[in-house]
């Protein structure tokens, strides 16, 4: 699990040393896992286990990396891990810690609160740890200036403005199938356009660059999406991907499945998806804390 | 509660002058100490969430968010200002019942 850290810090120095050095970033990841394992058990034991993509996700990552057999029971168990003193770290855990408040069973059931959970969304769009890993990412991917970029799914427009923060992009454009979202993200980054879209298919404007950060799991249909995306994208325009796998952090997947993902994914099933349309340009990581690489516009 | 842009200009007589506008836009200005003209750009403009008269109905909530997160909402709810990047949780937090803002 923890094989990638030589990419891992390669790549996302600024990221372990934010987390408090390698150590500190070791426990926080540990608690993931600790947590991914307390939910199952929860959600087995009561019987709320069903299909859906929160106990899917939870399946599907403590599987692969042998904390549960084929049939759900645990066979690793897993000790509570010592708490991480790094702010960031520490942030991260408590991340878990506050979804944990919600109940794995509830959340299962589908009958937590539905806004607990959307704010626990806009809560993890601010947090620190979050905003250093995307930008980490971008400076690990090359990211510059002066690109006209495409964002899928921008919720409520937390990307764009970490984009604008450090990079001057020509045209900044997002879409989303909530309108509601739509609104708000206009009032979070006004330098960027946002539309009320089900589907790049709905994008006329061709760009330089996609961002697929955290997006692949909202996709209904994702072959079809990343096939739109293609169209609206420049011949060898760049597509940057960080998207959390079945291999990552299985209880950060759980949270994000938990938040409306419609999937999950292992990295071989991102990458197979991607090479439907696009040709690998460099992967940056596997699966730690993400599948992160930049893939491109086939056609140069 | 709502978005407003902002900027602090020094005028050539020493007099800093601040200016906030609800949209985003080239604008010029009168020093209002020496009556020079000041030309202030769209990019100038920093936008940021004014709260106004906002209070916390619903503690439970508010405790529910990560510290640092609850933290930069009773920062904002103490100063009246809030960083745009904290707004779609401000307006959920308004939409639930949790924030009262006047």
């Amino acid at each position: 699990m923890y094989l990638e850290f030589f990419s891992v810090y390669r790549y996302f120095k600024e990221y372990i040393e934010a987390s408090g050095g390698l150590l500190e970033l070791k426990k926080a990841l540990d608690w993931s896992v600790w947590y991914a394992v307390k939910w199952w058990r929860e959600i087995r034991e009561t019987g709320a286990a069903g299909d859906n993509v929160f106990a899917k996700s939870l399946y599907t990552s403590l599987l692969l990396q042998g904390f549960i057999d084929e049939d759900g029971n645990i066979k690793k168990e897993v000790e509570r891990p010592e708490l991480p003193k790094g702010l960031y770290a520490r942030e991260w855990v408590e991340m878990h810690e506050r979804f944990d408040q919600l109940g794995a069973a509830k959340i299962a059931r589908d009958e937590v609160d539905r806004n607990a959970l959307e704010i626990l969304y806009s809560d993890i769009q601010i947090q620190g740890w979050h905003r250093i890993m995307i930008k980490t990412f971008l400076k690990a991917a090359r990211m510059v200036s002066g690109l006209a970029i495409l964002e899928p799914y921008s919720k409520e427009g937390h990307l764009a403005v970490l984009v604008y923060e450090d990079y001057a992009p020509s045209l900044y454009v997002g879409y989303e199938p909530n309108a509601a979202l739509v609104d708000i993200a206009k009032s979070v980054a006004p330098q960027a356009r946002f539309i009320a879209a089900p589907s790049a298919c709905d994008i006329r404007e061709k760009f330089d660059a996609v961002l697929l950060i955290e997006k692949m799991q909202w996709m209904p249909d994702p072959a079809k999406e990343l096939e739109c995306i293609k169209k609206a994208l420049k011949g060898g325009g760049l597509l940057y991907i960080a998207q959390p796998v079945v291999e990552s952090m299985p209880g950060y997947l759980a949270i994000t499945s938990a938040l409306g993902a419609v999937h999950v994914f292992t990295w071989k099933q991102v990458e197979n998806l991607l090479k439907m349309h696009f040709t690998l340009e460099k992967r940056l990581i596997k699966t730690m804390p993400f599948y992160g690489a930049v893939w491109a516009h086939p056609e140069r | 509660m709502q978005l407003v842009f902002h900027v602090v200009k020094n005028c050539k007589c020493g007099n800093v002058v601040y200016v906030e506008v609800p949209q985003r836009e080239e604008l010029s200005i009168r020093c209002p100490k020496c009556g020079a003209s000041i030309q202030i750009s769209a990019d100038e403009f920093v936008e940021e969430v004014k709260l106004r008269d906002c209070e916390v109905r619903d503690w439970e909530r508010i405790g529910a968010l990560s510290t640092t997160v609850q933290q930069m909402v009773l920062q904002a709810l103490e100063s009246g200002r809030a960083p745009k990047g904290l707004w779609p949780l401000l307006v959920k937090l308004r939409d639930v019942g949790a924030l009262i803002c006047t």
